[in-house]
Protein backbone atom coordinates (compact mmCIF):
# COMPACT_ATOMS: atom_id res chain seq x y z
CA UNK A 1 0.00 0.00 0.00
CA UNK A 2 1.41 3.37 -1.06
CA UNK A 3 1.77 5.83 1.81
CA UNK A 4 3.51 8.68 0.03
CA UNK A 5 3.67 9.61 -3.61
CA UNK A 6 4.66 12.58 -5.68
CA UNK A 7 3.37 13.75 -9.05
CA UNK A 8 5.67 15.93 -11.17
CA UNK A 9 7.16 17.55 -8.09
CA UNK A 10 9.17 20.72 -8.74
CA UNK A 11 11.03 23.17 -6.57
CA UNK A 12 12.52 26.40 -7.88
CA UNK A 13 14.51 28.93 -5.84
CA UNK A 14 15.23 32.51 -6.85
CA UNK A 15 18.61 33.67 -5.60
CA UNK A 16 20.25 36.95 -6.64
CA UNK A 17 18.22 37.09 -9.89
CA UNK A 18 19.31 33.53 -10.62
CA UNK A 19 16.82 30.68 -10.95
CA UNK A 20 17.83 27.44 -9.26
CA UNK A 21 15.93 24.29 -10.23
CA UNK A 22 16.34 22.25 -7.06
CA UNK A 23 13.86 19.48 -7.95
CA UNK A 24 12.65 18.74 -11.50
CA UNK A 25 9.63 16.55 -12.31
CA UNK A 26 10.10 14.10 -9.48
CA UNK A 27 7.74 11.09 -9.43
CA UNK A 28 8.15 8.72 -6.50
CA UNK A 29 5.94 6.08 -4.87
CA UNK A 30 6.78 5.01 -1.33
CA UNK A 31 5.11 1.93 0.10
CA UNK A 32 4.13 1.56 3.74
CA UNK A 33 6.85 -0.28 5.65
CA UNK A 34 9.57 0.55 3.12
CA UNK A 35 12.96 2.06 3.79
CA UNK A 36 13.65 4.58 1.02
CA UNK A 37 17.21 5.84 0.66
CA UNK A 38 17.72 9.08 -1.26
CA UNK A 39 21.26 9.33 -2.58
CA UNK A 40 23.12 11.71 -4.83
CA UNK A 41 26.02 14.11 -5.04
CA UNK A 42 26.36 17.43 -3.23
CA UNK A 43 23.70 19.90 -4.37
CA UNK A 44 21.64 17.27 -6.16
CA UNK A 45 18.50 18.22 -4.24
CA UNK A 46 18.32 15.38 -1.69
CA UNK A 47 17.54 17.53 1.37
CA UNK A 48 15.10 19.66 -0.66
CA UNK A 49 13.21 16.54 -1.76
CA UNK A 50 13.16 15.30 1.83
CA UNK A 51 11.72 18.62 3.08
CA UNK A 52 9.08 18.61 0.34
CA UNK A 53 8.06 15.03 1.19
CA UNK A 54 8.01 15.85 4.91
CA UNK A 55 5.68 18.83 4.61
CA UNK A 56 8.30 21.38 5.64
CA UNK A 57 8.38 23.37 2.41
CA UNK A 58 5.82 24.27 -0.26
CA UNK A 59 6.66 22.93 -3.74
CA UNK A 60 6.79 25.25 -6.77
CA UNK A 61 4.83 22.72 -8.80
CA UNK A 62 3.40 19.23 -8.63
CA UNK A 63 1.80 17.42 -5.74
CA UNK A 64 2.71 15.29 -2.74
CA UNK A 65 0.09 12.76 -1.66
CA UNK A 66 0.11 11.33 1.85
CA UNK A 67 -2.35 8.42 2.15
CA UNK A 68 -3.91 9.66 -1.11
CA UNK A 69 -4.50 13.16 0.35
CA UNK A 70 -2.77 16.14 -1.23
CA UNK A 71 -0.42 17.28 1.53
CA UNK A 72 -0.19 20.90 0.49
CA UNK A 73 -3.89 21.36 -0.22
CA UNK A 74 -4.65 20.65 3.42
CA UNK A 75 -5.54 23.46 5.77
CA UNK A 76 -2.65 24.73 7.85
CA UNK A 77 -4.04 23.21 11.06
CA UNK A 78 -4.56 19.81 9.34
CA UNK A 79 -0.97 19.78 8.09
CA UNK A 80 0.31 20.81 11.53
CA UNK A 81 -1.77 18.07 13.13
CA UNK A 82 -0.27 15.56 10.69
CA UNK A 83 3.26 16.73 11.60
CA UNK A 84 2.38 16.40 15.24
CA UNK A 85 0.98 12.87 15.07
CA UNK A 86 2.13 10.93 12.04
CA UNK A 87 5.26 12.52 10.62
CA UNK A 88 8.65 12.93 12.26
CA UNK A 89 11.54 14.81 10.75
CA UNK A 90 15.17 14.65 11.84
CA UNK A 91 17.01 17.47 10.09
CA UNK A 92 20.71 17.70 9.37
CA UNK A 93 21.12 20.82 11.53
CA UNK A 94 20.81 20.92 15.28
CA UNK A 95 17.13 21.26 16.11
CA UNK A 96 17.28 21.46 19.85
CA UNK A 97 15.71 24.46 21.54
CA UNK A 98 18.55 26.07 23.48
CA UNK A 99 16.41 27.30 26.39
CA UNK A 100 15.24 23.78 27.34
CA UNK A 101 17.26 20.84 28.59
CA UNK A 102 17.49 17.65 26.54
CA UNK A 103 14.68 15.89 28.40
CA UNK A 104 12.26 18.79 27.86
CA UNK A 105 13.26 18.95 24.20
CA UNK A 106 12.53 15.25 23.79
CA UNK A 107 9.10 15.29 25.46
CA UNK A 108 8.02 18.54 23.74
CA UNK A 109 6.01 16.84 20.94
CA UNK A 110 4.05 14.78 23.47
CA UNK A 111 3.29 17.96 25.44
CA UNK A 112 2.13 19.72 22.25
CA UNK A 113 0.00 16.72 21.35
CA UNK A 114 -1.24 16.37 24.96
CA UNK A 115 -0.56 12.64 24.73
CA UNK A 116 0.64 10.36 27.52
CA UNK A 117 4.35 9.98 27.71
CA UNK A 118 5.53 6.40 27.25
CA UNK A 119 8.30 6.49 29.87
CA UNK A 120 9.40 2.89 29.35
CA UNK A 121 9.86 3.42 25.63
CA UNK A 122 11.68 6.69 26.32
CA UNK A 123 14.06 4.90 28.71
CA UNK A 124 14.62 2.13 26.18
CA UNK A 125 15.49 4.66 23.45
CA UNK A 126 17.75 6.81 25.65
CA UNK A 127 19.59 3.71 26.90
CA UNK A 128 20.05 2.37 23.35
CA UNK A 129 21.52 5.67 22.20
CA UNK A 130 23.53 6.32 25.40
CA UNK A 131 22.11 9.73 26.30
CA UNK A 132 20.55 8.89 29.68
CA UNK A 133 23.39 10.61 31.55
CA UNK A 134 22.97 13.95 29.72
CA UNK A 135 19.17 14.21 29.73
CA UNK A 136 19.09 17.10 32.18
CA UNK A 137 21.84 19.10 30.52
CA UNK A 138 21.27 22.03 28.20
CA UNK A 139 22.11 21.66 24.47
CA UNK A 140 24.85 24.28 24.75
CA UNK A 141 26.89 21.98 26.99
CA UNK A 142 26.40 18.74 25.06
CA UNK A 143 28.40 17.43 22.06
CA UNK A 144 26.67 17.47 18.67
CA UNK A 145 26.56 13.68 18.53
CA UNK A 146 24.46 13.43 21.70
CA UNK A 147 22.15 16.21 20.49
CA UNK A 148 21.66 14.28 17.28
CA UNK A 149 20.77 11.15 19.28
CA UNK A 150 18.27 13.20 21.28
CA UNK A 151 16.69 14.36 18.01
CA UNK A 152 16.21 10.71 17.01
CA UNK A 153 14.70 9.83 20.40
CA UNK A 154 12.31 12.79 20.08
CA UNK A 155 11.32 11.69 16.57
CA UNK A 156 10.71 8.05 17.53
CA UNK A 157 8.99 8.64 20.88
CA UNK A 158 5.65 9.59 19.33
CA UNK A 159 5.78 6.43 17.14
CA UNK A 160 5.12 8.19 13.83
CA UNK A 161 3.82 6.52 10.69
CA UNK A 162 6.67 7.88 8.63
CA UNK A 163 10.04 9.21 9.67
CA UNK A 164 12.26 11.44 7.55
CA UNK A 165 15.96 11.56 8.31
CA UNK A 166 18.52 13.83 6.72
CA UNK A 167 21.96 12.19 6.93
CA UNK A 168 21.67 9.96 9.97
CA UNK A 169 25.44 9.49 10.14
CA UNK A 170 26.29 13.22 10.44
CA UNK A 171 28.16 14.22 13.64
CA UNK A 172 28.22 10.59 14.77
CA UNK A 173 31.06 8.15 15.16
CA UNK A 174 30.88 4.80 13.37
CA UNK A 175 29.49 2.84 16.34
CA UNK A 176 26.86 5.42 17.24
CA UNK A 177 25.80 5.63 13.59
CA UNK A 178 25.30 1.87 13.61
CA UNK A 179 23.32 2.04 16.86
CA UNK A 180 21.00 4.66 15.41
CA UNK A 181 20.52 2.67 12.22
CA UNK A 182 19.70 -0.43 14.32
CA UNK A 183 17.13 1.53 16.33
CA UNK A 184 15.54 2.94 13.16
CA UNK A 185 15.42 -0.40 11.34
CA UNK A 186 14.03 -2.20 14.41
CA UNK A 187 11.38 0.47 14.70
CA UNK A 188 10.20 0.29 11.07
CA UNK A 189 10.34 -3.53 10.94
CA UNK A 190 8.66 -4.08 14.29
CA UNK A 191 5.88 -1.53 13.87
CA UNK A 192 5.60 -1.69 10.03
CA UNK A 193 6.40 2.00 9.64
CA UNK A 194 8.14 3.84 6.83
CA UNK A 195 11.60 5.41 6.79
CA UNK A 196 12.86 7.94 4.25
CA UNK A 197 16.51 8.79 4.63
CA UNK A 198 19.01 10.96 2.80
CA UNK A 199 22.33 9.15 2.82
CA UNK A 200 25.35 8.35 0.69
CA UNK A 201 26.72 5.75 3.07
CA UNK A 202 26.82 2.31 1.36
CA UNK A 203 26.64 0.65 4.81
CA UNK A 204 23.20 2.25 5.17
CA UNK A 205 21.88 1.85 1.63
CA UNK A 206 22.40 -1.93 1.73
CA UNK A 207 19.45 -2.10 4.14
CA UNK A 208 17.17 0.00 1.90
CA UNK A 209 14.13 -1.48 0.14
CA UNK A 210 14.01 1.35 -2.37
CA UNK A 211 16.82 3.61 -3.59
CA UNK A 212 16.53 6.89 -5.48
CA UNK A 213 19.55 8.63 -6.90
CA UNK A 214 19.26 12.32 -7.69
CA UNK A 215 21.44 14.34 -9.99
CA UNK A 216 20.93 18.09 -10.49
CA UNK A 217 17.37 17.83 -9.15
CA UNK A 218 16.30 14.97 -11.43
CA UNK A 219 15.70 11.34 -10.48
CA UNK A 220 18.48 9.54 -12.34
CA UNK A 221 17.89 6.14 -10.83
CA UNK A 222 14.88 4.65 -9.07
CA UNK A 223 15.14 1.02 -8.03
CA UNK A 224 13.38 -1.33 -5.68
CA UNK A 225 15.29 -4.07 -3.89
CA UNK A 226 13.58 -7.46 -3.52
CA UNK A 227 15.82 -9.74 -1.49
CA UNK A 228 18.98 -10.09 -3.58
CA UNK A 229 17.40 -8.67 -6.71
CA UNK A 230 16.83 -5.08 -7.64
CA UNK A 231 14.39 -3.77 -10.19
CA UNK A 232 14.85 -0.48 -11.94
CA UNK A 233 11.66 1.53 -12.04
CA UNK A 234 13.13 4.12 -14.38
CA UNK B 1 0.59 22.97 32.63
CA UNK B 2 3.89 21.27 31.86
CA UNK B 3 3.90 22.87 28.42
CA UNK B 4 3.36 26.31 29.95
CA UNK B 5 6.19 25.63 32.42
CA UNK B 6 8.44 24.74 29.49
CA UNK B 7 7.43 27.88 27.62
CA UNK B 8 8.21 30.02 30.68
CA UNK B 9 11.53 28.22 31.13
CA UNK B 10 12.29 28.75 27.45
CA UNK B 11 11.34 32.43 27.64
CA UNK B 12 13.47 33.06 30.73
CA UNK B 13 16.53 30.82 30.33
CA UNK B 14 16.78 30.98 26.59
CA UNK B 15 16.52 34.77 26.48
CA UNK B 16 18.85 36.03 29.21
CA UNK B 17 21.16 37.66 26.68
CA UNK B 18 18.19 39.34 25.00
CA UNK B 19 16.98 40.77 28.29
CA UNK B 20 20.44 42.11 29.10
CA UNK B 21 20.67 43.63 25.62
CA UNK B 22 17.23 45.21 26.05
CA UNK B 23 18.09 46.66 29.46
CA UNK B 24 21.36 48.12 28.17
CA UNK B 25 19.68 49.72 25.15
CA UNK B 26 17.00 51.30 27.38
CA UNK B 27 19.69 52.58 29.78
CA UNK B 28 21.70 54.11 26.93
CA UNK B 29 18.63 55.74 25.41
CA UNK B 30 17.43 57.10 28.76
CA UNK B 31 20.84 58.61 29.55
CA UNK B 32 21.19 60.04 26.05
CA UNK B 33 17.74 61.65 26.07
CA UNK B 34 18.12 63.04 29.58
CA UNK B 35 21.57 64.48 28.93
CA UNK B 36 20.65 65.96 25.54
CA UNK B 37 17.56 67.55 26.98
CA UNK B 38 19.57 69.17 29.78
CA UNK B 39 22.26 70.42 27.40
CA UNK B 40 19.63 71.97 25.14
CA UNK B 41 17.93 73.65 28.11
CA UNK B 42 21.30 75.13 29.03
CA UNK B 43 21.89 76.33 25.47
CA UNK B 44 18.41 77.86 25.48
CA UNK B 45 19.12 79.67 28.71
CA UNK B 46 22.43 80.90 27.28
CA UNK B 47 24.48 79.13 29.93
CA UNK B 48 27.08 77.68 27.59
CA UNK B 49 29.61 80.50 27.01
CA UNK B 50 30.75 79.47 23.58
CA UNK B 51 27.23 79.42 22.34
CA UNK B 52 25.82 82.53 24.10
CA UNK B 53 25.52 84.27 20.74
CA UNK B 54 23.34 81.49 19.55
CA UNK B 55 19.74 82.09 20.38
CA UNK B 56 17.54 79.08 20.03
CA UNK B 57 13.90 79.80 19.40
CA UNK B 58 11.23 77.59 20.77
CA UNK B 59 10.55 75.84 17.47
CA UNK B 60 14.25 75.09 16.94
CA UNK B 61 14.48 73.74 20.48
CA UNK B 62 11.48 71.53 19.78
CA UNK B 63 12.88 70.31 16.47
CA UNK B 64 16.25 69.47 18.05
CA UNK B 65 14.54 67.54 20.83
CA UNK B 66 12.34 65.80 18.25
CA UNK B 67 15.36 64.81 16.15
CA UNK B 68 17.12 63.39 19.21
CA UNK B 69 13.96 61.51 20.20
CA UNK B 70 13.64 60.07 16.69
CA UNK B 71 17.29 58.92 16.68
CA UNK B 72 16.93 57.34 20.11
CA UNK B 73 13.63 55.78 19.04
CA UNK B 74 15.25 54.27 15.94
CA UNK B 75 18.09 52.87 18.07
CA UNK B 76 15.64 51.22 20.47
CA UNK B 77 13.48 49.88 17.62
CA UNK B 78 16.51 48.32 15.90
CA UNK B 79 17.68 46.68 19.15
CA UNK B 80 14.26 45.25 19.99
CA UNK B 81 13.69 44.10 16.41
CA UNK B 82 16.95 42.11 16.60
CA UNK B 83 15.86 40.66 19.97
CA UNK B 84 12.50 39.52 18.57
CA UNK B 85 14.21 37.94 15.54
CA UNK B 86 16.62 35.82 17.61
CA UNK B 87 13.76 33.56 18.68
CA UNK B 88 12.44 32.84 15.18
CA UNK B 89 14.54 29.67 14.93
CA UNK B 90 12.86 28.27 18.07
CA UNK B 91 9.42 29.05 16.61
CA UNK B 92 10.38 27.20 13.39
CA UNK B 93 11.57 24.18 15.39
CA UNK B 94 8.31 24.17 17.35
CA UNK B 95 6.31 24.41 14.15
CA UNK B 96 8.20 21.49 12.60
CA UNK B 97 7.45 19.46 15.77
CA UNK B 98 3.75 20.09 15.20
CA UNK B 99 3.06 23.15 17.35
CA UNK B 100 -0.28 24.65 16.37
CA UNK B 101 -0.82 28.34 15.64
CA UNK B 102 -2.15 29.03 19.12
CA UNK B 103 0.91 27.41 20.75
CA UNK B 104 3.25 29.70 18.84
CA UNK B 105 1.08 32.77 19.50
CA UNK B 106 1.04 31.92 23.21
CA UNK B 107 4.82 31.64 23.25
CA UNK B 108 5.36 34.86 21.28
CA UNK B 109 2.90 36.68 23.54
CA UNK B 110 4.57 35.34 26.69
CA UNK B 111 8.03 36.30 25.44
CA UNK B 112 6.83 39.77 24.41
CA UNK B 113 5.28 40.44 27.83
CA UNK B 114 8.35 39.17 29.70
CA UNK B 115 10.63 41.19 27.43
CA UNK B 116 8.71 44.37 28.20
CA UNK B 117 8.30 43.73 31.95
CA UNK B 118 11.90 42.69 32.53
CA UNK B 119 13.66 45.28 30.41
CA UNK B 120 11.70 48.54 30.43
CA UNK B 121 11.17 49.29 34.16
CA UNK B 122 14.65 48.13 35.11
CA UNK B 123 16.31 49.89 32.17
CA UNK B 124 14.43 53.13 32.81
CA UNK B 125 15.15 53.10 36.56
CA UNK B 126 18.86 52.44 36.08
CA UNK B 127 19.01 54.93 33.21
CA UNK B 128 17.37 57.72 35.23
CA UNK B 129 19.61 57.07 38.28
CA UNK B 130 22.75 57.00 36.14
CA UNK B 131 21.77 60.12 34.19
CA UNK B 132 21.11 61.95 37.51
CA UNK B 133 24.58 61.00 38.69
CA UNK B 134 26.09 62.11 35.39
CA UNK B 135 24.22 65.41 35.56
CA UNK B 136 25.60 66.02 39.08
CA UNK B 137 29.11 65.31 37.80
CA UNK B 138 28.63 67.75 34.91
CA UNK B 139 27.27 70.35 37.38
CA UNK B 140 30.34 69.96 39.59
CA UNK B 141 32.74 70.07 36.66
CA UNK B 142 31.20 72.84 34.57
CA UNK B 143 29.25 74.82 37.21
CA UNK B 144 26.36 74.89 34.81
CA UNK B 145 22.76 74.25 35.78
CA UNK B 146 22.12 70.58 35.21
CA UNK B 147 19.15 69.13 36.98
CA UNK B 148 16.63 66.44 36.46
CA UNK B 149 13.33 67.82 35.21
CA UNK B 150 10.48 65.67 36.55
CA UNK B 151 8.02 66.41 33.70
CA UNK B 152 10.74 65.56 31.19
CA UNK B 153 11.45 62.30 33.02
CA UNK B 154 7.78 61.37 32.92
CA UNK B 155 7.58 62.17 29.20
CA UNK B 156 10.72 60.09 28.69
CA UNK B 157 9.18 57.10 30.49
CA UNK B 158 6.01 57.25 28.40
CA UNK B 159 7.92 57.82 25.16
CA UNK B 160 10.29 54.87 25.61
CA UNK B 161 7.58 52.54 26.93
CA UNK B 162 5.39 53.42 23.95
CA UNK B 163 8.15 52.90 21.37
CA UNK B 164 9.27 49.58 22.87
CA UNK B 165 5.77 48.15 23.34
CA UNK B 166 4.81 49.14 19.76
CA UNK B 167 7.99 47.53 18.37
CA UNK B 168 7.36 44.33 20.31
CA UNK B 169 3.69 44.19 19.23
CA UNK B 170 4.41 44.93 15.57
CA UNK B 171 7.26 42.43 15.25
CA UNK B 172 5.36 39.82 17.24
CA UNK B 173 2.47 40.23 14.80
CA UNK B 174 4.76 40.06 11.73
CA UNK B 175 6.42 36.88 13.01
CA UNK B 176 3.04 35.26 13.75
CA UNK B 177 1.70 36.07 10.27
CA UNK B 178 4.92 34.79 8.66
CA UNK B 179 4.70 31.52 10.58
CA UNK B 180 1.06 31.08 9.60
CA UNK B 181 1.71 31.63 5.91
CA UNK B 182 4.98 29.80 5.35
CA UNK B 183 6.21 26.34 6.22
CA UNK B 184 8.92 26.21 8.88
CA UNK B 185 11.77 25.40 6.47
CA UNK B 186 10.99 28.44 4.33
CA UNK B 187 11.15 30.73 7.33
CA UNK B 188 14.44 29.28 8.59
CA UNK B 189 15.87 29.47 5.06
CA UNK B 190 14.86 33.14 4.92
Amino acid sequence: MVILQTADLNKIYQQNQKTIYAIIDCNVNIKRGDFLAITGGKGSGKSTLLRLLGGLEYPSGGKVYYNHNDLYSMEEHELTSLCRKEISFVARENQMISGLNLYDNIILPSLLHRSNLNKEYLKELTDSLHITDVLHHYPKYIPNGKKRCAAFVRALLKQPEIIFVDEAEKDLDHQLGKDILDVLLNYINWYQKTLVMVTNDPEVTIFADHIIRLDMGKVEENRKIYGYQSTFIN
Amino acid sequence: MRLLQNFIKLSLIGNIRNYIRGIISVIITTIALNLCNNIIINIRQGNLNMLTDVKIHNYKYSSIILSICILCGIFVIVQYQKIMKTNVKDYCILKSLGAAGFHIKKLIGLQAVLLFILTVPLGLSIGIILSNDLLKVFHNVTYLEFSNHIPVTIILIFFLSGVISSTICIYGFIITVDLNQKRSSQISLD
